[in-house]
């Protein structure tokens, strides 16, 4: 019954949204459960950080290799938290305290701890990329040579500075930009995308089939 | 002319602290001794530029700020110039999120924009609608019953009360959606349902990275308008004529992207030279 239920549900479930998408008298069905979807995911933030704490926990507890990095996001989860939910040091802040409002501790720690640090996250991308590059993008055969050849274009001659060099080399008869925009992002981009998003579309409707019959349940967990 | 075989090797396993250096001062160099150069708009951005421009005096918009603090470079200045630019023609922007983070960016760009304009006010000229849940559920839903998804404004004042949305309650009341987006959900998710099942005329700012996934939507007018990446914001900065971060990030980005790719032709001749090495060495015994 742990198994069957489950599966009866998201056969149910799958199937209506199916069926209220061709049936228009239906159509109120997808509106009702995608509510109800909005409320689901709001309790799996909740459940989330349950999870969370669980999780790391346990590594701390069992003193597990990089044990004190677990430590360090439940001290963050908390003090999120904490500041989150309440106003002043010892009284909850609701109701009337709305934590994202200008001028709250939330709001403070929002600006001044998270953005900076999401922000750095993002820029050491630019570090890792670039020392990647100079040891992986290497023009080792005919398929890497065109592929190199089109990232050049791209990155030089998207840019302003390419776009200026190319003119002062005397070649503005020659509309780069213009060959950038159509050949290589129209042309062949565009063709590339198509495919892949098409093929990834049929690859999501045979997937959401298996659920819906219950050939796929790995989403159970378990075995 | 030939290197030392030690040499070619060690400059092919160059120490990565020396690459992250030469980045970080090309990053930083131009800050220093900025070039402004100039920037041409291209198509995309152009029809984004005019899809704002050409609503009627009054229009309502709806902007879905889809991205967190780690994207807000490339797409905040778009949120900006785009809400100056509405702002001065009288328009009126609603702000949505699909991010959590994307409500708290919102608000700054509506305390951003109110500082810029001391002539409009909340709720009369700009509001926010704040984050929803559910990734693409509460689009779902938008569409079919706006005031149902949004019942109050992210401060918890109802529609009702908000003079700019006293009378809105579906979705094609607005006049224009514009997804500013990093990711999922976002653009991908406005396309298929808030262009594509309620036909409404959508614009999409993307990070530079995901961009061309949109550019077979553009082509096929799914969407309207497309803004990509840093360089897609300096181009309608240029075009509004707002004084923003995005074209003074320009000379960051063009120094940036000559330097990686030099040392990728760097690194493709050292290469070739170990290549011609151990042929010769091959062919010798």
């Amino acid at each position: 019954m742990r198994r069957q239920i489950p599966l009866a549900i998201t056969f149910f479930t799958g199937l209506l949204m199916v069926v209220q998408f061709y049936i228009v008298p239906l159509s109120f069905l997808g509106d009702v459960l995608a509510s109800w979807f909005q409320a689901i995911t709001a309790f799996a933030y909740v459940l989330a950080a349950i999870s969370l704490y669980v999780v790391n926990g346990k590594r701390v507890r069992d003193r597990v290799s990089g044990w004190p990095y677990n430590l360090v996001l439940m001290i963050a989860l908390t003090a999120t938290l904490y500041i989150g939910l309440f106003n002043e040091w010892l009284g909850l802040g609701y109701p009337g305290h709305r934590p994202t409002d200008s001028g709250t501790n939330f709001a403070w720690m929002f600006q001044y701890i998270f953005t900076p640090l999401s922000a750095t996250m993002f820029s050491l991308l630019a570090f890792y990329i670039a020392s990647a590059c100079y040891r992986a993008f290497k023009a080792r055969s005919i398929e890497a040579t065109l592929l190199l050849s089109s990232a050049f274009l791209v990155m030089l001659f998207r840019v302003p500075l390419g776009e200026y060099l190319w003119i002062k080399m005397g070649l503005q008869s020659i509309d780069i930009v213009w060959f950038i925009d159509t050949f290589i992002m129209g042309a062949f981009n565009n063709a590339g995308q198509r495919a892949i998003q098409v093929a990834a579309a049929i690859g999501l409707i045979s997937v959401s089939l298996k659920i819906i019959l219950g050939i796929e349940r790995s989403y159970l967990g378990g075995d | 002319m030939s290197a030392s075989p030690g040499l070619l090797d060690k400059l092919l396993n160059l120490d990565r602290r020396i690459i992250y250096g030469i980045i970080l001062l090309s990053v930083l160099v131009p800050f220093w001794f900025p070039m402004r150069l100039p920037i041409e708009a291209t198509a995309p951005v152009i029809a984004s530029f005019k899809a704002f421009e050409d609503l009627p005096e009054g229009s309502l918009i709806l902007i879905s700020a889809d991205y967190g603090p780690s994207t807000k470079v490339e797409l905040h200045p778009v949120t900006l110039a785009s809400g100056d630019q509405a702002l001065r023609q009288n328009k009126k922007i609603a702000f949505m999120a699909l991010w959590p983070e994307g409500q708290a960016l919102a608000d700054e760009a509506i305390a951003t924009l109110l500082k810029m304009h001391p002539d409009k006010k909340y709720g009369v000229d700009l509001v926010n609608l704040g984050y929803k849940a559910g990734n693409e559920a509460p689009l779902v839903s938008m569409g079919l019953d706006f005031r149902g998804v949004f019942p109050t404004d992210s401060k918890g004042t109802p529609l009702s009360d908000i003079p700019m949305l006293s009378r809105v309650s579906r979705l094609d009341q607005f006049a224009l959606v514009a997804s500013y987006s990093a990711g999922y959900p976002g653009g991908i998710e406005h396309i298929r349902l808030t262009a594509t099942q309620y036909k409404m005329p959508l614009l999409i700012a993307a990070t530079a990275v995901v961009t061309p996934q949109y550019f077979p939507y553009y082509e096929s007018k799914q969407i309207i308008g497309l803004v990509g990446g840093l360089r897609g914001a300096a181009e309608y900065e240029n075009l509004t004529g707002f004084q923003g971060d995005a074209i003074s990030g320009m000379d960051a980005q063009s120094v940036a992207h000559f330097t990686i790719a030099g040392l990728i032709l760097f690194s493709n001749i050292i290469s070739f030279l170990i290549f011609l090495r151990r042929r010769r060495e091959e062919q010798s015994g």
